[in-house]
């Protein structure tokens, strides 16, 4: 499968640490053809706002992140007044001098998130992460946004677009996002990563590792998200463990290692509790899948 | 697909869309324009490429990406054989059931329905309760004006409730619009400065019930019960939705707008097919996540399950699915007609499987038990 663009985004992805598929490379260059946002979907630490960061890093431009949550309204994500500058301008200057357009000025005007990103003079990376946690009117104030990129702020005018950023939306699916925001992006979900790719993300982040320990560490961690937990490891967790490993100077997984390191992947206590009880065939399984992959 | 092959691209994509569409993918004149838009030489050169880039434009849901695959393989398959079907699969009639059919299977009810007139007698009172006598009665035999004033007692509790909530909130310095009457307030300790802005805190979002009932063969004698509590809720809550279970499950919210009980069961009666039938929770509450549970369950939803837990279907099913409930819901409140009887013990395997997952295992049988579920949901 060869297409010179496709090919062209892989390997910037690969050289700044991500390992991708060629179907979100595709994903990106159809987004930044048609000028759409991308809308990632997935699991909780499957790396969903690294890409955000990591198309920042590729086209050198600022990232500029906003960071979504239930009662997130205009005031925190478009602009706010600062009110204690104003008040003290009004203190300092002669009250018969001020007047109302003095107050209303760029000098006194917050700029949150979504005004800095259409204010930039170079397009940006405007990641808008999780989504799913602010409510239904923030989401369609949003589509207003991402439809007409102009923003009216009543005292100074309307705002548009010095240039359009790239846009990513995260979600975790708590809450399931509108059919008009997902017709406005393209839509991608990003999974657990299967045992190959998860182990070429331990050797591209951790390269100090020892190579049978990484083959151990996916494949349990392959074992483990078959269970029925409360709170599934992603990659950061699948990261953080062979980071800690690697730091032991550990070489190979047994009992001992995995039951006194588990936290490190597991942040529930009914979970840890559960996959100690389990620990011997959850090996002894890992041992067959490692020796056969 | 229609009957003629295409040799234009523009064309086939367009058949391909109206496909997709009839599939129940949201697929409209933009997104076709988009992708005649994006479609290169390298993208339609390569199959893969090929399929990843509709897949892209065309595919808005997890669930919508799972099921392309197989639609752009049975597509473009027909399309390469030059085999004509229609593109609008149209639903397949479900079968009403006959005359004789209806009868059979509505008998429990029927006659429950002509009890429910003969029968007023009046259970002995155990407890006191503010409302009076009536609300310990079991709810099959209540007259109807006993119904409605009981009903406008738990719709004045509802109100309370709401409004007890909206009080409950007071100013912050945090919050979504400013609060001018305590910023002014707080402003005359400055000499009418208003050095610090008052927010009003965020009001918590409604909640979502999801009613979900057993109508299987083990629970004739409470399908009356049942009937009559869901409609009650459909008064007390805007934003409920209402399933019936057997054998398979089935959306009924719309049935529980009628204007009173006996039109709703009459409703019910011709129009639902799911009576007295075996009992496969695990199955009907996997087709529930599928038809609503992963695209409307959050953390403000709340999922009440009305069964007696008598279960001869997948145990481990209903374990999973039940999993996945109260991973994405507020809470599980499990009402067990059973319950009602002070020495019952959940002891089938479908309560036992269910009872780690449930916030709370409650009965259902009267009103008294009915404003004790909605303190539940409240609290």
């Amino acid at each position: 499968m060869n297409h010179p663009a496709i090919d062209e985004i892989l390997t910037q992805l690969e050289a700044a640490g991500y390992i991708a598929d060629k179907s979100l490379a595709l994903y990106i260059h159809l987004a930044a053809k048609l000028g759409k946002p991308l809308l990632v979907e997935g699991p909780p630490g499957v790396g969903k706002t690294e890409i955000a960061k990591v198309l920042s890093g590729i086209l050198k431009t600022e990232l500029i992140r906003l960071q979504c949550y239930e009662g997130l309204n205009s005031s925190q994500a478009i602009y706010d007044w600062n009110y204690q500058r104003q008040l003290m301008f009004l203190r300092l200057k002669d009250a018969d001098q001020v007047k109302e357009e003095d107050l209303y000025t760029d000098q006194f005007l917050l700029k949150r998130p979504l005004l800095e990103a259409i204010s930039s003079d170079q397009p940006s990376v405007l990641l808008i992460d999780e989504l799913d946690r602010a409510d239904e009117e923030f989401e369609s104030f949003l589509l207003e946004i991402l439809s007409d990129w102009q923003v009216s702020i009543p005292e100074l005018g309307t705002f548009h677009a010095k240039s359009i950023p790239r846009v990513v939306i995260t979600s975790n699916r708590v809450r399931e996002l509108s059919d008009a925001l997902r017709r406005r992006c393209l839509y991608i979900w990003i999974d657990y990563p299967d045992f190959d790719k998860e182990l070429q993300i331990i050797k591209a982040k951790v390269p100090e590792i020892n190579a049978l320990l990484a083959r151990e560490i996916a494949a349990f961690l392959q074992e483990v998200r078959k269970k029925r937990l409360n709170k599934t490891p992603g990659i950061a967790e699948t990261l953080d463990w062979a980071k800690s490993l690697a730091e032991l100077h550990i070489e190979h997984l047994d009992h001992d290692i995995v039951e006194a390191t588990l936290g490190v992947v597991l942040k529930d206590w009914k979970d840890t509790k559960d996959t100690k009880m389990s620990l011997s065939e959850l090996l002894e399984q890992v041992g067959i899948q490692s020796k056969m992959n | 697909m229609s009957d003629i092959r295409y040799t234009s691209l523009t064309d086939q994509m367009v058949d391909f869309c109206r496909y997709l569409r009839s599939k129940g993918f949201y697929v409209g004149p933009g997104e076709e324009e988009e992708l005649l838009q994006v479609l290169d030489q390298y993208l339609i050169g390569d199959r893969e490429l090929f399929f990843l880039s509709l897949r892209a434009l065309l595919a808005k849901t997890k669930e919508q990406q799972d099921k392309f695959p197989e639609l752009f393989r049975h597509y473009w398959q027909q399309s390469k054989d030059g085999r004509s079907q229609k593109s609008n699969d149209k639903k397949q009639p479900s079968q009403k059931p006959t005359q004789k059919n209806k009868e059979a299977q509505f008998r429990a009810l029927k006659d429950w329905i002509n009890r429910g007139k003969d029968e007023k007698k009046k259970t002995e009172v155990k407890i006191y309760s503010e409302i009076g006598a009536s609300e310990q009665l079991d709810l099959s035999i209540l007259s109807d004006q006993e119904f409605n004033h009981l009903m406008r007692q738990l719709q004045q509790k509802v109100r309370y409730q709401r409004r007890k909530k909206r009080l409950r909130y007071r100013s912050r310095l945090k919050g979504s619009s400013i609060d001018l009457k305590q910023t002014i307030e707080s402003s005359k300790v400055f000499f009418g400065e208003p050095i610090y802005i008052y927010r009003k805190k965020h009001l918590p979002k409604k909640h979502r019930i999801f009613l979900i009932g057993d109508v299987s063969r083990s629970m004739e004698l409470y399908t009356i019960q049942l009937l009559k509590f869901f409609y009650v809720f459909r008064q007390l809550y805007d934003q409920l939705h209402a399933f019936l279970f057997s054998t398979d499950i089935e959306e009924v919210t719309s049935h529980f707008k009628q204007r009173n009980v006996r039109e709703m069961l009459e409703k019910l009666q011709s129009e639902v097919n799911l009576w007295h039938g075996g009992t496969r929770t695990g199955i009907s509450l996997k087709q529930f996540l599928e038809l609503k549970g992963y695209s409307k369950l959050d953390k403000s939803s709340i999922v009440i399950i009305l069964s007696d837990g008598i279960d001869s279907g997948n145990i481990e099913l209903l374990e999973r699915c039940l999993f996945d409930i109260r991973k994405r819901s507020g809470k599980i409140i499990w009402l067990n007609p059973l319950k009602g009887n002070p020495d019952y013990k959940p002891e089938s395997k479908g309560m036992k499987a269910a009872l780690p997952f449930l916030s709370a295992l409650m009965p259902c049988h009267n009103f008294e038990a009915m404003a004790a579920v909605l303190d539940e949901i409240n609290k």
